[in-house]
């Protein structure tokens, strides 16, 4: 479904990441693993449309995306800092990623996400929780393909993460929506998909899935970024 | 960049070069290939260096004034307890909107009433530096504000863990807006160069008021031109140094403005701050106001003044409103730019937005008159259309410069969550951009209404035959001695100034509670 | 958001097609003018309801605050919109014919008016004059001490007394350079040397030098007969002495109506000049609050404006004058601006 072929992107003099290729099958999850600065975000953005590609080529189901505009891409994304829109309420937010006035399709978005009682309220009046759940649901409104996250449970406790990270789990899965999840966190990591890329200053370090790259460290980084002895 | 699409943006900034730059280019080529003793202007004479030590001095001591007036007006009216301290950050506004040559004719009359009329100590650099800097503190104010607004407040309580309160402002918090002060005191450097009203009714001689000589005693054009150039040059080079200070500050003060910021107590200093500022108040506005108000006696002057200057004010009053509008419409795209665009464009848009500033009014008006009285242009200059291109050239930099830093205050995550969501670029930019964008638009539109409302240099050269503005009756009335109705006129003129700002004032008061708790503001 | 564009399209086409409408209209003439509108205003009423024609008219403001209509007439030489320009004073259109702004026309009008105050090739008329006069205040100056010619004010006792407006604008300039031309240049130089040193008052302008003396911070100032008439009529305590009435003469600075060269409308322009030029105009001028003095016999005028011929006029050849400007505006700016 989503295919990526030796992607090159820099910023000024920073390369920011150098010859990434991955592919991802339609309806599957893929994490992308690796620390801070590791060119995670960068690569959802040049997935969503938001940055250009330096050099390489992206794939949608064969199609070339190099040059199709974000809105066209059927591709949504949860931002790390949620990007809700203030001066919108919770109803609006998500009325506004609909072509037409939908209110069923919004009133059953609402009660998939658990915010029913909340369609009024603005975003600031939102509890953590609360917000990641709008992120998500207007993420999902329009019923994109491709679903991008990036690191969206970074400030959230414990406690709440495993029911949001099920959640969302369980949308993926009843709307049959390709994922890329991004994270820092191994723990994360492992209970969102099998399938895991570590990437580190701009590259792909390892592919495969958690417990294999455990087992099999690539390199002296991977083996301690995995906390491996 | 997406959210304003290409051929929009790069449309009014076509609009922009010719309207703005097109006059200015054309007047620089005429002057250059006319003059054949160039060197003999640029010549270093006594009268030369005198020229440039007198702006220098009159730029450094506004500057000194408006530094001592706006940082502690701002410290005082956003960090402290002050009594009053609504009405104190509405009337630090004011002088924002007033009109030079109106503050000026109060000055006048005040200076004689107080028998300084000729003081040597006040009809010099320092009288100069201090009439400018009351009108100009706001600008310094204001970017205090923003600076204070911007300091992280978990750095503060870091330091006041340790030291006083005091003490942290001074080495905390004073330090980390000072980028932001030194960036308001570079645009109140460059207005004072530019200002030709209060070095010419104090009489001391600048470029400005040297370039007037050569226009009204000389009729030198090419002449005059090449006097602006220094005044070009010195801003040019401003840019530089306030991109340079503002290198890595981002305006962005959305975190800090949630949280509490810390305050100060002033304990039995209110007192004394509160008389601060109505003294700051009343020298930059209450006073020039009250002479011209005490000017016009009864209120039948006004009665006489509305009656006879009917058709100045509705005029005033289209063309203000036109323009103003005209200008935020091709602002919007090019502020939107500048917060948003790469370096270069930036660069670009910068150093464009700041030549109006430095030139003199004279200059524009005789460069509108070179570039849109020709026959296939004829629609424009026969017509108003040519005061809201001559407005538009002298006062969009405002309007780009305040609507980009508004934009750049909002953060891109919000756009482009937008971006992936909705096709339209059109329901994108209505509800989205606009929403979030519009207290900086209103506050331009305002500000430009205004400016527009009290111009006069370029409004004289290029007003279409047989119209007038409020400006320009209340000038033809100066010189017969209609004392009484000047002022009235002026009163008035002041007022319906103030009536947008006042509006905007309380509808902003009304609707506080309800912005704040959405986040538009 | 389609429609809202059409909508928007279509408002500014109307609004452009529009414009056009507001822009002209049948019989019209424009007229510049820089005397004040409170004087020119009336007389232009008059003259669009005798003949209906439609006059669209830019005043002038202070001359010495403004870059006023004269830079404008200059830079809209390629394409002038104006058709005669009514100028308060006369170098300025001289300078006008020297820069090929102007055009000829001779009024028939204009047969009585003296010749000093006429260009023979018609590039400019002049009536209805001003005069450099000296106001003083009557409580600090008495009668047998009064100034009676400009050379007297170099005196000791008139040291930080005398206020002069800014020689560079203004009817002050055409003063000025009239004294470069009727004394030579280095007379000239140095009486205003010894203006300077005695420490003359510069000010903004003439009406500000009237301003000075009625509130008495002054004794005594140059100024035009209708700035000073301003004061004397309002019952201020001030007079005005026409000085060196025996020897240099007072100098007369005409008003000037001259036709633009190219003139949009140049059969209706010169019907305007004409009315302008006519003896009822100088009559209005006499009687109004500026006071000025018509240069014909005949015309009908108040007991307080002077006779033409009962003054003693400077006599000099105003092109000269005006082509002195520049040398003494130099020269001046060195003494009293620095």
């Amino acid at each position: 479904m989503i295919e990526l072929r030796n992607i090159s992107k820099s910023l000024g003099k920073n390369k920011i990441l150098r010859d990434i290729s991955f592919s991802v099958k339609k309806a599957d999850k893929l994490v992308i693993l690796g620390p801070s600065g590791s060119g995670k975000t960068t690569v959802l953005r040049l997935i969503a449309g938001l940055e250009i590609l330096d050099q390489g080529q992206i794939f949608f189901d064969k199609k070339n995306m190099n040059n199709v505009v974000p809105a066209k891409r059927g591709v949504s994304m949860v931002f790390q800092d949620l990007a809700l829109w203030p001066h919108m309420s919770v109803w609006e937010n998500l009325a506004f990623c609909l072509n037409k006035q939908n209110k069923t399709k919004i009133t059953e978005m609402l009660s998939a996400v658990g915010l029913e009682d909340k369609a009024k309220a603005y975003p600031q009046q939102l509890s953590g929780g609360e917000k990641q759940r709008l992120a998500l649901a207007r993420s999902l409104i329009f019923n994109p393909k491709i679903l991008l996250l990036d690191e969206p449970l970074s400030s959230i406790d414990p406690l709440l993460k495993d029911n949001l990270i099920k959640l969302i789990l369980d949308l993926q899965k009843k709307m049959w929506i390709t994922m890329i999840y991004v994270t820092h966190d191994q723990a994360e990591a492992a209970q969102i998909a099998q399938q895991v890329i570590l990437l580190h200053q701009g590259k792909i370090e390892q592919k495969g899935s958690l417990i294999e790259i455990r087992n099999n460290p690539n390199n002296l980084f991977v083996k301690k970024f995995m906390g491996v002895k | 960049m997406s959210f304003i699409p290409k051929p929009i943006i790069i449309l009014c900034a076509i609009l922009f070069i010719i309207i703005v730059l097109g006059p200015l280019l054309l007047i620089l080529a005429e002057t250059f290939t006319s003059m054949d003793n160039l060197a003999q202007v640029f010549l270093l004479n006594s009268r030369q260096i005198s020229l440039f030590k007198n702006s220098m001095l009159v730029g450094v001591s506004t500057v000194c004034f408006a530094l001592l007036l706006g940082v502690g007006y701002g410290f005082l009216i956003s960090r402290t307890d002050i009594p009053l301290q609504k009405f104190f950050i509405f009337s630090g506004l004011i002088p924002l909107f007033m009109p030079a040559h109106i503050t000026a004719i109060g000055w006048i009359k005040l200076l004689n009433i107080c028998g300084f009329a000729g003081n040597i100590f006040f009809y010099s650099w320092i009288g100069v530096g201090f009439v400018l800097g009351l009108a100009y503190f706001p600008f310094i104010m204001l970017l205090t504000l923003t600076g204070l607004n911007s300091v992280d407040s978990k750095l503060e309580e870091a330091a006041a863990l340790i030291h006083s309160k005091r003490h942290v402002i001074r080495k905390i918090t004073l330090p980390l807006a000072s980028a932001y002060i030194a960036s308001g005191a570079i645009l109140v450097f460059v207005f004072s160069l530019s200002n030709y009203a209060v070095p010419d009714m104090l009489r001391v001689n600048t470029y400005p008021v040297e370039i007037f000589v050569q226009f009204s005693a000389f009729y030198d054009t090419a002449k005059a031109v090449i006097l602006a150039l220094p005044l070009v040059a010195v801003c040019l080079l401003l840019v530089f140094v306030q991109r340079y200070l503002m290198a890595n500050k981002s305006y962005i003060s959305l975190k800090a403005r949630n949280k509490q910021k810390m305050l100060f107590k002033l304990g039995k200093g209110k007192i004394a701050a509160g008389l601060f500022c109505a003294l700051v108040f009343s020298l930059s506005m209450g006073l020039p106001m009250l002479i011209l108000i005490i000017g016009a006696g009864n209120l039948a002057t006004y009665a006489i003044a509305f009656k006879t200057a009917w058709p100045q004010i509705r005029n005033s009053l289209l063309f203000s409103f036109v323009s103003a509008t005209f200008i935020c419409l091709i602002s919007f795209p090019l502020g939107y730019a500048l917060a948003r665009a790469g370096k270069k464009t930036r660069l670009f848009i910068d150093l464009c937005s700041m030549i109006p500033f430095a030139i003199p009014s004279a200059i524009f008006g005789v460069a509108m008159i070179r570039f849109w009285n020709r026959p296939s242009t004829t629609i424009i200059y026969h017509t108003f259309l040519v005061l809201v291109f001559g407005y538009t050239a002298r006062f969009s930099a405002f309007a780009i410069r305040a609507i980009s830093a508004n934009i750049s205050q909002i953060h891109r995550n919000l756009e482009e969550s937008a971006e992936l969501a909705c096709q339209s670029w059109s329901k994108r930019l209505r509800f989205i951009l606009l929403p979030l964008a519009w207290p900086g638009i209103l506050a331009s539109w305002v500000l430009c209404f205004a400016l527009c409302m009290g111009e006069l240099g370029v409004t004289l050269l290029v007003i279409p035959a047989g119209e007038a503005t409020l400006p320009i009756r209340i000038y033809t009335l100066m010189h017969y001695g209609a004392h009484k109705l000047v002022c009235g006129l002026s009163v008035i003129l002041v007022l319906i100034i103030m009536l947008p700002i006042l509006i905007v004032y309380l509808l902003y008061n009304k609707y506080k509670h309800k912005l704040l708790s959405n986040g538009a503001i | 958001m389609k429609k809202l564009l059409i909508l928007l399209f279509g408002c500014a086409y109307l609004f452009i097609s529009c414009l056009p409408l507001y822009a002209q209209s049948k019989k019209q003439v424009v007229l510049y003018t820089a005397l004040d509108q409170i004087f020119s205003e009336p007389i232009i009423q008059d003259f669009e309801q005798e003949t209906g024609i439609k006059v669209k008219v830019v005043y002038d403001t202070e001359a010495a605050k403004t870059t006023g209509l004269v830079n404008r007439l200059i830079a809209e030489k390629d394409n002038p919109n104006a058709d005669v320009f009514w100028n308060n004073e006369i170098a300025r259109s001289i300078l006008l014919k020297d820069k090929g702004i102007l055009a000829s026309y001779i009024s028939a009008q204009a047969k009585d008016i003296p010749s000093q105050f006429k260009d023979n090739q018609g590039f400019w008329t002049g009536f209805a004059a001003r005069a450099r006069v000296l106001i003083y205040n009557k409580d600090l100056v008495k009668d047998p001490e009064l100034p009676r010619s400009i050379f007297d004010l170099t005196a000791p006792k008139w040291s930080k007394k005398v206020a002069l407006a800014n020689p560079l604008f203004g009817t002050t300039a055409t003063h000025c350079a009239a004294l470069f031309v009727a004394l030579g240049d280095e007379k000239a130089k140095a009486y205003f040397q010894a203006l300077a040193d005695n420490q003359i008052v510069m000010v903004s302008g003439n009406s500000e030098s009237r301003d000075r003396v009625v509130d008495g911070e002054l004794a005594v100032g140059f100024t035009d007969t209708d700035d000073a008439w301003v004061a004397i009529s309002e019952g201020k305590n001030v007079n005005m002495i026409y000085p060196d009435n025996r020897g240099l003469g007072t100098l007369l600075i005409p008003n000037t109506v001259c036709l633009i060269k190219n003139a949009p409308h140049p059969e209706q322009a010169k019907q305007l000049i004409d009315y302008i030029l006519s003896r009822k105009v100088e009559e209005k001028l006499a009687f109004s609050s500026s006071m000025q003095i018509p240069l014909r016999k005949e015309v009908k005028k108040p007991d307080y404006v002077p006779d033409y011929d009962a003054l003693s006029v400077m006599d000099i050849d105003f092109e000269t004058v005006a082509h002195k400007l520049n040398q003494s505006g130099e020269f001046l700016t060195g003494l009293f601006l620095r």
